[in-house]
């Protein structure tokens, strides 16, 4: 690592790590409580029997006061019971362990498409600033944000699977070379969905890089171009890069949820709208908790990753 | 006004004007189903076909436009609303306020916009109403912290320093000397905002947690076509490209502002 | 001459102004400088010598072009040679040493790869570790202490005199015949632009270096160079041997700029004794420098001086009515 953490930067980090996680739990032990009347009742709706909803409320302890719940409640997700569905009478522990890799694995091509994309497109942009090929990259992020992922998802779908019969229209098959097949199609709405805010943050990024004096000192170097560009310029725009990915990864997180679903894809996304369409309570929480432990760990990631990319970063000072 | 800003205004203009004029527009009524004709192409009495009911898309897209476009933007006004207030008092008080309202915010933005919404709106039961509420407790933290960013600026530049030697109550300073001045970034991001939201309302909608059917609505309508993408695509595709151009002529306007006011 | 290792002739350069047009900063700039030989190009701020020096090796900002003029080097004519063969010119037949050397370096790399890869840009086929090991003998050679350790350090954890020596450590390390120096002190602590000049001085001798060294600091000059070029607004008003301009400055500018220095031994920096500001450089006919000049008749005002040699001994100066050789007028 090229950049140093204290021990200080260590600990005050942590700490605020362990507030907003418990924070999060707040929140979704809360979502049970959104649920008009009673939770039970109204989540299993008009059918269910008496008996049904008995076991439910005792089995959420609704007749205890909050704070002994959520105590509850976090004690069962410290012990790792994140619940239990109600439609596959299952642990939902279980059914996230078997979700999440197919989410994960999905982010990672998307990962792989969308730097793939932005970078080449920035470099065209950043390197002829006013030129039409940059006006062309600039509206690109316009057009982009404008549409929905599971809109882009539609069009590649047809495009793809229903029109040229290339690739896949969903599921996530059985064999690692079908998994990999599948997630194409999703990979490349994932990087659909990023492309826009990361080439308008690099082009800017590069902009600033490529009108540097080091640049300009590099060339005078008689370094060729491309390493001027790539090994100098490039890599000096990822940690501007890398910290609007992760402004930006509430939003483009949940976009994956309906992208999974456009696919079919069993992943997290997936798992938590059958949750809703099943009215399966514990999925809905747990998922939900998930997708935001999630977040504060590619956080965390990220700012190691700013003192891993840049020796100048001291994070704690 | 840049061109940019202009050719959005335009755009939208045309796009609200449409759905205004839906009734004039539409020769058939959004909800009449004909039965005998359903999935039907483009004909002179269905200018888009019609959809698995016999329903005139046409007119389903345009009346579909104003629950969208109502909801997108009413749904923007409590977050910027409590958002740029909680912002404001969190910059110029400092202290507890600011730590205690910084520190929520960190937990709401713990969690993807989309799954807090969803998970909200299931929790309160699919709805309008419910859009609305979950939108709010999710979208006022941007307001907060772009907001609180500009008083921080402020706080430091001289005409807030003379009002307060002045001795001015911090009501006063907040409300005639702050906001006006550091609002205008919150202006800016509220455009860009409601495309935000407005893709929010469609995939909710697509997704069967919004605008319950049979309204029409632009989400709810590519959810019913997505059956059908292979032999009759203009059912999924029509409203997805109403949405397109919508967002693209809000993202012009945002853009434009932007660029305007030197962002 | 045939033995000169760089010279331009009739330059001019175009800035792409705000409004869209574009305005000459350097007009018609003639310059030679022989091998082994030390010019210094001296001037306010604006005066258009820094840019002269980045139109050499074609590096201006995006909003520059070169519109007219010749760079001869080596037998090509660098304002129009193939970007690939202008390559081969930058850094390995030209070094650049740059004013702010944090700024000149990357950040995100280590310093002695920053050497290294010069060697390698240059050096066809030179290993990884024979480069390495090269950048150790440059880092020796330029008196950075423990080579080694300084060879793995970024420019922000060293100080502006170290970062400095790398800079021209990396400017030397293909073996160039010219450096270009831009206020190669300026950014630095007084204590610490004298070692860098003594360093630059040292160099030069073992190495038999030309220099062409931008500065506005004439006692810079006069440590360091053999001849100097005044420039003011865009053009050279006066050139010749340090020693003779210093002691017989013929233009009026040149002379306000050694007046306002107070001693020939010990200048100072500029330009506190010249009333008024250096205008911009613009195309109108006259003597730009007319306007501050307490010489100025209606002459200096409509027709452009050119840069002429005196009738007698003395050297050349743009000026229609330049001061008697002879007279030590430096000394005020």
């Amino acid at each position: 690592m090229a950049g140093r953490l204290t021990a200080r930067y260590v600990a005050g980090r942590l700490a605020q790590l362990a507030f907003v996680v418990l924070g999060v739990t707040v929140a979704t032990f809360g979502l049970l409580h959104l649920v008009p009347g009673n939770p039970a009742r109204t989540l299993l709706g008009v059918h269910a029997t008496a008996g049904e909803v008995a076991y439910l409320s005792r089995e959420w302890g609704l007749t205890r006061p909050l704070p002994v719940q959520y105590a509850g409640y976090v004690g069962r997700l410290l012990h790792g019971n994140l619940g239990t569905s109600v439609y596959y009478q299952a642990p939902v522990a279980g059914l996230i362990g078997h979700a999440l890799p197919v989410t994960l694995a999905m982010l990672a091509v998307g990962a792989v498409f969308g730097t793939a994309f932005s970078v080449p497109l920035a470099l065209l942009a950043a390197t002829r600033p006013g030129r039409p090929a940059d006006h062309l990259v600039r509206a690109v992020p316009m057009a982009g944000l404008g549409m929905p992922p599971f809109w882009i998802g539609f069009i590649l779908l047809l495009v793809f699977a229903l029109t040229l019969r290339v690739l896949p229209a969903g599921g996530y098959g059985s064999t690692p070379a079908a998994h990999l097949e599948s997630l194409i199609l999703p990979g490349l709405t994932v990087a659909a969905v990023t492309t826009p805010v990361l080439v308008r943050s690099l082009r800017l990024a590069l902009l600033e890089v490529l009108g540097g004096d080091f640049v300009t000192a590099a060339t005078a170097r008689g370094l060729t171009r491309a390493r001027v560009l790539l090994r100098h310029a490039l890599r000096n725009t990822m940690v501007p890069a890398v910290s609007v990915l992760a402004v930006n990864l509430g939003y483009l997180l949940g976009g994956t949820v309906v992208i999974e679903n456009v696919f079919g894809l069993p992943g997290i996304g997936r798992l938590l709208l059958t949750g809703i369409l099943n009215r399966d309570f514990d999925i809905v929480q747990s998922v939900t908790l998930v997708y935001a432990l999630l977040v504060v760990l590619i956080n965390l990631g990220a700012d190691l990753a700013y003192a891993a990319l840049d020796p100048r970063v001291v994070l704690g000072r | 006004m840049t061109r940019t800003l202009a050719a959005g205004l335009a755009l939208l203009a045309v796009i609200a004007g449409m759905v205004a004029c839906a009734p004039l527009l539409a020769a058939h009524n959004p909800g009449q189903q004909d039965l005998l004709h359903v999935l039907a192409g483009p004909s002179a009495a269905h200018p888009l076909g019609t959809d698995d009911l016999g329903r005139d898309i046409w007119a389903r897209l345009l009346y579909a436009g104003r629950a969208d476009l109502a909801i997108g933007f009413a749904a923007v006004a409590a977050p910027f609303v409590i958002g740029s207030a909680l912002g404001l008092l969190a910059g110029y008080f400092g202290g507890w306020p600011d730590a205690a309202i910084m520190r929520v915010l960190d937990i709401v933005v713990a969690f993807p916009f989309y799954v807090l919404v969803i998970a909200v709106v299931f929790a309160l039961g699919a709805g309008v109403g419910s859009i609305f509420i979950a939108i709010t407790a999710v979208g006022w933290v941007s307001y907060t912290r772009i907001v609180r960013g500009e008083v921080l600026v402020a706080k430091r530049l001289g005409y807030v320093q003379a009002a307060r030697a002045a001795g001015l109550p911090a009501w006063r300073i907040l409300l005639r000397h702050l906001a006006p001045n550091v609002l205008s970034q919150a202006v800016v991001y509220a455009m860009s905002d409601i495309v935000l939201t407005i893709l929010a309302v469609v995939t909710l909608g697509y997704l069967g947690l919004g605008v319950q059917p049979p309204a029409p609505e632009w989400g709810a309508m590519m959810q019913a076509g997505e059956p059908y993408l292979s032999i009759h695509p203009a059912l999924a595709t029509a409203p997805g490209v109403a949405v397109v151009v919508t967002g693209l002529a809000l993202s012009m306007i945002g853009d434009g502002l932007a660029a305007g006011l030197g962002i | 001459m045939s033995d000169d290792l760089l010279e331009v002739r009739g330059l001019r350069v175009t800035m792409r102004g705000a409004a869209g047009g574009r305005a000459p900063v350097v007009h018609d700039l003639s310059l030679r400088l022989a091998a082994g030989e030390a010019l210094g190009l001296v001037g306010e701020s604006g005066s258009g010598k820094t840019t002269t020096l980045r139109a050499i090796l074609r590096l201006l900002p995006a909003a520059g072009r070169i519109a007219a003029g010749q760079v001869l080097f080596a037998g090509q004519d660098l304002a129009r040679v193939r970007e690939r063969d202008l390559r081969a010119v930058r850094g390995g037949r030209i070094g650049v040493v740059w004013q702010d050397p944090l700024a000149a370096l990357d950040p995100l790399m280590r310093v002695g790869e920053q050497i290294a890869e010069v060697i390698r840009a240059h050096g066809r086929g030179a290993s990884r570790r024979e480069a390495h090991q090269r950048a150790l003998g440059l880092m020796r050679q330029v008196e950075l202490p423990g080579a080694e350790a300084m060879f793995r350090r970024y420019p922000h954890e060293l100080s502006g005199g170290q970062r400095q020596r790398i800079v021209i450590a990396s400017a030397i390390a293909a073996g160039p015949r010219l450096l270009l120096a831009d206020e190669p002190t300026t950014a630095l602590d007084v204590t610490i632009q004298d070692q860098i000049l003594t360093l630059l001085a040292r160099l030069r001798a073992e190495l038999g270096l030309a220099l062409l060294l931008v500065t506005h600091d004439l006692a810079v000059v006069w440590q360091t160079c053999d001849r100097v070029a005044v420039m003011y607004a865009g053009r050279i008003v006066e050139e010749g041997p340090v020693a003779s301009v210093f002691a017989a400055p013929r233009h009026h500018y040149t002379r306000g700029l050694l007046g306002a220095a107070p001693s020939l031994e010990m200048p100072g920096v500029l330009p506190r004794g010249i009333p008024g500001t250096q205008p911009g450089p613009t195309g109108a006919p006259g003597c730009a420098f007319a306007p501050r000049c307490p010489a100025s008749d209606h002459k200096c005002r409509t027709v452009t001086p050119v840069l002429a040699a005196p009738s007698g001994d003395g050297h050349p100066a743009a000026c229609h009515h330049p001061l008697p050789t002879g007279l030590g007028a430096g000394r005020a």
